[in-house]
């Protein structure tokens, strides 16, 4: 009982990383109808700068906000250029672009880097275990899941309870005429991406304590990032969130009841899941073409 | 242009468009259109379904693909201007369907389009002027846009115009798809008001009798082309005119 209580918290972490990361690529392919395949460079970018500032000595909390504004900066320039003039070409470009400049980015923190995998040095507040049913469980682990579920649920208080998060809803549905409401729509947009990316450097940095930080997670964070987004249904706040859990917990359980084909029992969850549903767990009434 | 009209236009021309071309992809909806609106007047732009009357409407704003040719409003020049400068020289467009985003409440759609001139000093609409002015709205204000009838929509439109600070407003046909006690109370009711405060308005419509009652010009639309300008009375007595190029 106390084994299978600890996986699901387990999974449950791994499940708030999945939706951090995945919540920064919903928003900017729902609001922007741009798919950012260097989202996951933000993440791993985000890792590293965890890694190293917590290494540093300085204030550890502040390692978080670090890789926010770090991945947040990175996002500000992708998007004055080359993000901008893509909005409005075909998904295809945009996955040729941001593909491309994914694998640069790769090359470029390998360079930076190195190419070992690096652990953060946990801060003393976060070390240690807490006893579940007389399991042992890592501090570090429920304060992913704490500070994950605070800050999901910060982005979902802007976006559904205020007026900038009304106006990027109004956005989603007509760029154009929230224009004529004289408002500017290229700084709602540079926004919007500035937040997404450092969602994913935040997640990164959060996401560094247990998967580390090496050449090649970026990939492996966006592809589930991806599968988490299209499996909880496009523009949908509440599939997002079913679908990083969904995909938390198979990973996790089926590391632990058929830890060879983990990652095929997994997934073939997810593949079986879109092909019944292929609107995704949470299908919106209104789509946005 | 009749004498009135072109005296009127040099005294205070708030809209002037010359040489309009606009369209997408290669398809040209806009030939060469000529007008000019001056301030305080009311105007009816007609023409038959696909005429180009909300082509004309959106590229005001910069919302067409292609445009090319002069827009002037207040003097400026807009060509190429991003639609939210030209929404900041006072000009607000009420669009085809009302375009009331349904994800948004009605308290939400009024707020937004006070948001860019929130900091302004001396505005002459505020949120709870419209409460207080248009109370069906005030009763809704929570609900979700998207569960107002066709008459509130247009009415929350329209006030949504009016918080951005315009005083030129162009209504994309307000009186498609609404009823007639809606069009009387929402349309004649207050557009009619707007027009008697000196709002210069551009109404864009398929209704001639109701068009025609509310603007004292009329503009008509056939294939992209400007075929008639002049006074409405002119328009309704030309019984071929409206045959050839409305339809009717």
């Amino acid at each position: 009982m106390g084994f299978y209580a600890v996986q699901s918290l387990n999974a449950l972490s791994f499940s708030m990383l999945l939706l951090l990361t995945g919540l920064g690529l919903s928003v900017v392919l729902n609001l922007m109808n741009f798919v950012n395949l260097t989202h996951g460079s933000f993440f791993l970018l985000g890792a590293y700068v965890g890694v190293y500032w917590l290494a540093s000595g300085a204030p550890w909390w502040l390692a978080f906000p670090v890789a926010f504004v770090a991945a947040g900066l990175a996002g500000f320039l992708l998007e004055r250029f080359p993000f901008r003039q893509f909005y409005a070409r075909t998904h295809l470009m945009q996955v040729l672009l941001t593909y491309g400049l994914s694998v640069i980015f790769a090359d470029l923190m390998r360079w930076g880097f190195g190419a070992q995998i690096l652990s953060p040095e946990i801060p003393e507040a976060l070390r240690g275990v807490v006893f579940i049913m007389d399991m042992p469980f890592p501090i570090y682990r429920l304060f992913i899941i704490g500070f994950g579920a605070a800050l999901a649920f910060a982005l979902w208080f802007v976006i559904d309870r205020t007026i900038w998060g009304a106006v990027v809803r109004a956005c989603v549905t007509d760029r154009g005429f929230v224009e004529t409401l004289g408002l500017d729509t290229r700084r709602i947009f540079t926004a919007v991406l500035v937040i997404s990316a450092g969602l994913g450097g935040i997640s990164g940095a959060l996401g560094a304590g247990i998967l580390s930080a090496y050449p090649g997670l970026d990939e492996e964070v966006l592809i589930l990032a991806l599968i988490v987004v299209v499996a909880g249904g496009l523009g949908t706040f509440r599939g997002t969130v079913l679908s990083a859990l969904l995909l938390g917990f198979a990973m996790t359980f089926s590391k632990v009841w058929v830890p060879e084909f983990s990652n095929v029992v997994a997934l073939a969850i997810m593949a079986a899941l879109l092909v019944a549903l292929p609107e995704g767990l949470v299908a919106k009434k209104v789509r946005q073409v | 242009m009749s004498a009135q009209a072109q005296q009127q236009s040099a005294s205070a021309t708030y809209l002037d468009v010359a040489g309009l071309d606009a369209g997408y992809d290669g398809v040209r909806v806009l030939h060469g259109v000529d007008f000019s609106l001056a301030q305080g007047e009311a105007v009816a732009l007609l023409g038959r379904n696909g005429a180009g009357k909300s082509t004309l409407c959106s590229a005001l704003f910069g919302l067409e693909p292609q445009i090319s040719g002069r827009i002037a409003i207040k003097g400026q020049e807009v060509a190429g201007w991003p639609g939210h400068r030209i929404a900041r020289l006072g000009v607000a467009l009420v669009p085809q369907g009302r375009g009331v985003y349904a994800n948004l409440t009605v308290d939400e759609n009024l707020t937004m389009a006070a948001l860019w001139s929130r900091k302004q000093a001396n505005r002459r609409w505020v949120k709870e002027r419209i409460y207080e002015d248009f109370p069906r709205l005030a009763e809704r204000r929570s609900f979700s846009s998207g569960a107002l009838s066709g008459g509130e929509r247009q009415l929350l439109a329209i006030a949504r115009a009016l918080l951005t600070q315009a005083d030129l407003i162009v209504l994309d046909e307000p009186s498609e798809g609404l009823s007639p006690r809606a069009i009387e109370e929402v349309i004649i009711g207050t557009v009619g008001r707007l027009r008697g405060e000196g709002y210069t308005l551009l109404i864009a419509e398929q209704n001639l009798a109701m068009a025609l009652k509310l603007a004292e010009r009329a503009l008509v639309l056939d294939h992209g082309r400007v075929v008639f300008d002049g006074p409405s009375a002119t328009l309704l007595a030309d019984k071929d005119l409206q045959k050839e190029h409305l339809g009717l």
